[in-house]
C-alpha cells in the first residue's frame, strides 16, 4: 500500500515536471527521513493531510533549481518570493495528485511556506518519513511523506 | 410560559344584575306614563282654550250685540215714526236680540249657542263667583229689556211700547254694555287661569319625563362608570398582584438565569440552539467556543461552520440531516437514531500549518411549538480522548497478532541475546539507510550509475540477509520471514537489467516495515524486562563469554534448519576457539557462523537417505574447530562438515549463466570456488528460508575480508567434505 502511496507521488512528481520543464525529473534512492537538519534544501513547503491518511507531505528544493525552473513558467526574474511560492505550488500540485487518486478521504491543507534550510518534519508516533530525491538538470530536491493510514481506514 | 395571572373581574351579584333592568323599565313606564299624561294635559288644554277663546269671543261680540241691537232698536223708531219701511230694523233688533239672549243664558246656565264662526257652540255655565255675579247682574238688566224688545221684534208693538223699549235701552245699553265688557275681561282672566291651571301638570309631566329621558343615560352611563370603576379598581388591584406576582418571578427568573449563566460558563459541553436556518442562537455555552475555537458563535451558521471542518461529503450527509431534523413529519425518535454527527472527525485549520483535527459527538433533540419544530437543541462534546484511544485500542487489536508472534518468538530468548540482536537489527537498518541515501545515483543513466545502485542494492542485501540469518539462530521466526520478504523484493531487482531510483521504493517501505518490527521488539523487550527476573544474572549473561551461547544456539540452529530440510546433523563446536576468535568480535564470528552453517546445510549435507546411499552415516556431523594461529598473526576457526562438498560443475554452470565467467574459458577451482562469495551467487534451484538467496558467501566475505581484514580458505572434496577455515586478526584484548 505504502509503495503505491509513494509511487503516486513519484508520477506527480515526474509529470510535473515534464509538463512544466519538459521532463528530465529523476528519482534517486527513496530513504527514511530522520535527521531534520538535512532534510530542507533552501526552500520547503508543507501540506498537511487528515482524512483517510494523517500526516504532512513537504517539497523542498534549493534556490539554484527553482531559479532555474521558474523560467519555465515565464518569470524570468526569479527571486525568492517567487521560489517560495515555487514551491507551495508543487507542494500543492502533488498533494493535490494523490487526492485525485486516493480520493475525497485524502484531504490537504493549504500549503505553508518554511523558510529555511532546516526542515523540522512532523511525523506521527509509528509512522517514518520518506525521503524521496528528485534531481532535475542536476538541482537536487524532495518530495518528503509522513503517512499514517487512519485506523478506521480499510 | 408565563400563565395570565389577572385576577377574574367580580361578578355582578343577581340582585344587582335584575335591579339595573327594572330601573331601566320603570324609567321607560315612567316616560311612556308621562308621554300619555302631556299628551292627554295637551289635549284638555287645547279644548279648554278653544272653549275659553270661544267664551271670550262670545262675551266680547255680546258687547258689540248690544250696541247693535240698541242701535237696531233706535232704527226702528227712528223709521217707524218716519213712517219709513222698518223691517231691516226689526230683523236686525230680532236677531241680534236673540242671540244675545242665548249667549247670556248659555254664560248664566249652560246650553248650545251660536257660535262666533256660526256654528253651534255648547257653552259651559260660568262656574267663576265674579263671572257669575256679571251674569246674574246682566241678567236683572237684560231680561227686562229682552220682554220689551221681544214685544218691538214682533212687530206688533204700540208706541207706547216702543218708546218704553227705547227708553229702556237706552238707560240699561251702557250697563249691559260695561258688564259685558266686564264679563269679557273676566272671561279672559279666568281663561287665563284655567289655561295656566291645565299647563302646570303638563309641564311637570314634561319636567319628569325630560328628567326620565335624560335620567336613562344619565343612569346607565353613571352605572357604566361606577362599573368601569370598579373595574379600574379592580384592575388596578389585579395590575398590583401581577406587579408583584412578576417581581417575584422576575426575581426568580435572575436567580434562574444566573444560574443557567453559571451553568453555561462551566459546563464541559458546547451547548447551544439553532433555528431552522442552522443559526446558532445568543445564548450558548462557552465550551461551544472553545470546541469551535472561535471567538464568537451568536448568528453564525452552524451548516457553515461545519462546512469548513468537514469533508464535502460528510457536509452534504450533515446538511441533508438538518432537513430532516426540522422536518416535523419526521419521527424525531427515527431522525435522532441517523444522526451522522456522533463522533465526526473535524479539522480545524492549524496555524502554524496543517490541520488540527478532533472528534466531536453531536447529539440533537427538537424543541416544537405547536406542530412546528422550532428549534434544535445540539450538544457537542469534544470525544477526541475517547475516539483516540479506541482507535489504539483498535490498532493494538490490529497488530496483537503480529506482536504475539515476536513475543512468541522472544520469549525463550535471553535479554542480553534479543538486545544484541536488536542492535543488530538497528545497526542494519541505519547501514540500509546509509546506502539508500545516495542520490547521487538519482540520474542513474550510465552503465556505471546503474552497476553502482546494483552494489548499493547488494549492500542493503547483505545487512537484510545478516538480519535473517541471526533471526534465524535465535529462532525468531517473525523476523525471519520478514527479512526473507525483504529479500525476495531485493532478489526482483537484483534482476532487473536496469535500475532507477524509483524501483527502490519498495526497498524502502519494505526497510520501513522492518523498523517497525524492530519498534514493536524493542517495546515488548521493555516489557519483558520488567517481568523478567533475576536481571543481574541477564547483565551477566551480556558480559559473558560470547562462545558457550554462540555454541547452544549454532546447534539449535542447525537443528532447526536440519528438521526443515529434512536433514539429519551432529554439530560437534569447540566453545573454547570460538570464544578466543570471537572476543572482541562476537557479532561478526556469530554472523559468519550461521551464514556457514546455514550453508553447509542447504549446500554440502546431503539427505540421511543419500548419505546412506554412499555409505555414510544418516546424520552429518558438522564440526567448528580452533585453528592455529597463522605467521601473520591471523587467529581463525574451522566449519567443517562430511557432505558433499563444492559441486564445481554446478558452480561453473551457475557462474556462467550469471555471466561471472566467460562460458567454456578455462578456469581453476580456486577461480570457481570465489564465485560463490559473489553476492546473489547460488547454486539452488530454488531460494529457500535458509539458502539459496546467493548471499550468505557473500556476508562471509564482507565481514572476514572487508570488514575485519581476514581471510578465507575454501577446502572441498567431491563428495566427502567441505571445509570453509576462517582467519581473523588476533583479539586485541587477552582472553583469559
Amino acid at each position: 500500500m505504502e509503495e503505491d502511496i509513494l509511487k503516486i507521488f513519484v508520477q506527480s512528481v515526474t509529470r510535473y515536471f515534464d509538463t512544466i520543464a519538459d521532463g528530465g525529473a529523476s528519482f534517486g534512492t527513496p530513504y527514511l527521513g530522520g535527521e531534520p537538519e538535512s532534510a530542507g534544501l533552501g526552500f520547503s513547503a508543507v501540506i498537511g493531510i487528515t482524512g483517510a491518511y494523517r500526516g504532512n507531505i513537504y517539497y523542498t528544493a534549493s534556490r539554484e533549481k527553482l531559479h532555474a525552473l521558474l523560467p519555465c513558467l515565464g518569470e524570468t526574474e526569479p527571486d525568492d518570493r517567487l521560489c517560495a511560492e515555487l514551491v507551495g505550488e508543487i507542494t500543492n500540485t502533488i498533494s493535490g495528485d494523490a487526492r485525485e487518486q486516493l480520493g475525497g478521504g485524502f484531504m490537504i491543507s493549504t500549503p505553508f511556506i518554511l523558510a529555511g534550510g532546516t526542515l523540522a518534519v512532523h511525523t506521527a508516533k509509528h509512522s517514518v518519513c520518506y525521503v524521496l530525491p528528485v534531481t532535475w538538470r542536476q538541482h537536487p530536491s524532495r518530495v518528503l511523506v509522513s503517512l499514517q493510514k487512519s485506523p478506521d481506514t480499510p | 410560559m408565563i400563565a395570565d395571572q389577572s385576577p377574574a373581574q367580580p361578578a355582578p351579584t343577581r340582585g344587582r344584575r335584575l335591579l339595573a333592568p327594572l330601573v331601566y323599565l320603570s324609567l321607560a313606564l315612567l316616560i311612556a306614563a308621562g308621554g300619555y299624561g302631556i299628551w292627554t294635559y295637551t289635549r284638555d288644554l287645547a279644548r279648554a282654550t278653544d272653549v275659553n277663546n270661544k267664551r271670550i269671543n262670545l262675551a266680547g261680540r255680546q258687547r258689540a250685540l248690544s250696541q247693535r241691537m240698541t242701535k237696531a232698536l233706535l232704527a226702528y223708531d227712528r223709521d217707524t215714526r218716519a213712517q219709513l219701511p222698518a223691517n231691516a230694523a226689526l230683523g236686525e233688533l230680532s236677531k241680534v236680540s236673540g242671540t244675545f239672549n242665548a249667549v247670556i243664558r248659555g254664560f248664566d246656565a249652560g246650553g248650545t249657542v251660536p257660535g262666533t264662526d256660526g256654528k253651534e257652540f255648547l257653552m259651559p255655565a260660568v262656574t267663576d263667583a265674579e263671572e257669575k255675579r256679571i251674569v246674574r247682574d246682566a241678567l236683572e238688566l237684560w231680561l227686562p229689556l229682552y220682554d220689551r224688545l221681544q214685544e218691538v221684534a214682533s212687530g206688533k208693538a204700540s208706541a207706547e211700547q216702543l218708546a218704553s223699549a227705547v227708553d229702556m235701552a237706552r238707560t240699561r245699553n251702557v250697563p249691559i254694555f260695561d258688564l259685558m265688557n266686564d264679563l269679557t275681561n273676566r272671561t279672559e282672566v279666568t281663561a287665563r287661569a284655567s289655561i295656566a291651571s291645565a299647563s302646570t301638570p303638563r309641564s311637570v309631566l314634561i319636567a319628569i319625563v325630560s328628567v326620565a329621558v335624560f335620567l336613562i343615560p344619565g343612569l346607565y352611563l353613571w352605572s357604566r362608570a361606577r362599573a368601569e370603576g370598579r373595574r379600574a379598581r379592580a384592575a388596578l388591584g389585579s395590575l398590583e398582584t401581577t406587579y408583584a406576582q412578576l417581581s417575584t418571578q422576575s426575581a426568580n427568573l435572575a436567580t434562574a438565569k444566573a444560574e443557567t449563566d453559571r451553568i453555561m460558563e462551566t459546563v464541559q459541553e458546547g451547548l447551544m440552539l439553532i433555528d431552522a436556518n442552522g443559526i446558532i442562537g445568543e445564548h450558548h455555552s462557552r465550551e461551544l467556543l472553545a470546541i469551535f475555537r472561535q471567538d464568537q458563535l451568536a448568528g453564525l451558521s452552524l451548516l457553515n461552520l461545519l462546512q469548513r471542518l468537514l469533508s464535502e461529503k460528510m457536509f452534504n450527509t450533515t446538511k441533508d440531516y438538518f432537513g430532516l431534523l426540522f422536518d416535523a413529519n419526521r419521527k424525531e425518535k427515527t431522525v435522532l437514531k441517523v444522526n451522522p454527527l456522533t463522533d465526526i472527525e473535524v479539522n480545524f485549520p492549524n496555524p502554524a500549518g496543517g490541520f488540527i483535527h478532533r472528534y466531536l459527538g453531536f447529539s440533537f433533540r427538537r424543541i416544537m411549538d405547536g406542530d412546528r419544530v422550532a428549534r434544535v437543541f445540539v450538544a457537542v462534546r469534544d470525544v477526541t480522548p475517547q475516539i483516540e484511544l479506541e482507535k489504539k485500542l483498535r490498532e493494538a487489536e490490529k497488530n496483537k497478532d503480529r506482536q504475539l508472534d515476536i513475543l512468541v518468538g522472544i520469549v525463550h530468548v535471553p535479554p542480553s541475546e534479543l538486545e544484541s540482536f536488536a542492535r543488530l537489527v538497528e545497526t542494519e537498518l541505519d547501514t540500509i539507510n546509509r546506502t539508500l541515501r545516495a542520490e547521487d545515483f538519482a540520474a542513474a543513466s550510465t552503465g556505471a550509475q546503474i552497476e553502482a545502485l546494483r552494489e548499493r542494492l547488494k549492500g542493503v542485501f547483505r545487512s537484510v540477509h545478516n538480519i535473517k540469518g541471526n533471526a534465524a539462530l535465535l529462532q525468531l521466526s517473525y523476523f525471519q520471514k520478514a527479512a526473507d520478504a525483504f529479500e525476495t523484493k531485493l532478489a526482483e531487482l537484483l534482476d532487473h537489467p536496469v535500475l532507477n531510483g524509483d524501483d527502490f521504493l519498495s526497498v524502502v517501505v519494505a526497510q520501513a516495515g522492518l523498523r517497525s518490527d524492530l519498534g514493536d521488539l524493542q517495546d515488548l523487550r521493555a516489557k519483558l524486562g520488567g517481568l523478567r527476573s533475576a536481571p543481574a544474572a541477564h547483565s551477566q549473561a551480556a558480559l559473558a563469554p560470547a562462545g558457550g551461547a554462540l555454541a547452544s544456539q549454532l546447534r539449535k540452529l542447525v537443528e532447526d534448519a536440519a528438521r526443515d530440510l529434512v536433514k539429519s546433523t551432529q554439530l560437534n563446536i569447540d566453545d573454547f576457539a570460538v570464544h578466543t576468535v570471537a572476543a572482541d568480535r562476537p557479532d561478526l564470528v556469530r554472523d559468519v557462523l550461521i551464514q556457514l552453517a546455514r550453508n553447509s546445510l542447504a549446500h554440502s549435507v546431503e539427505s540421511p537417505a543419500a548419505r546412506v546411499a554412499t555409505g555414510k552415516p544418516a546424520a552429518a556431523t558438522l564440526t567448528i574447530r580452533g585453528l592455529p594461529p597463522t605467521a601473520d598473526g591471523l587467529v581463525g576457526l574451522a566449519f567443517h562438515d562430511d557432505g558433499k562438498g563444492l559441486d564445481l560443475e554446478r558452480i561453473r554452470a551457475r557462474a556462467e549463466a550469471s555471466g561471472l565467467i566467460a562460458p567454456g574459458a578455462l578456469v581453476s577451482p580456486d577461480e570457481l570456488v570465489s564465485c560463490i562469495f559473489e553476492p546473489g551467487f547460488s547454486t539452488a534451484a530454488q531460494p529457500g528460508a535458509h539458502a539459496g538467496r546467493g548471499m550468505g558467501m557473500d556476508i562471509i566475505k564482507s565481514k572476514v575480508v572487508d570488514e575485519a581484514g581476514g581471510a578465507i580458505e575454501v577446502l572441498s572434496t567431491p563428495g566427502r567434505f567441505c571445509e570453509f577455515r576462517v582467519y581473523l586478526p588476533a583479539p586485541a584484548v587477552a582472553i583469559s
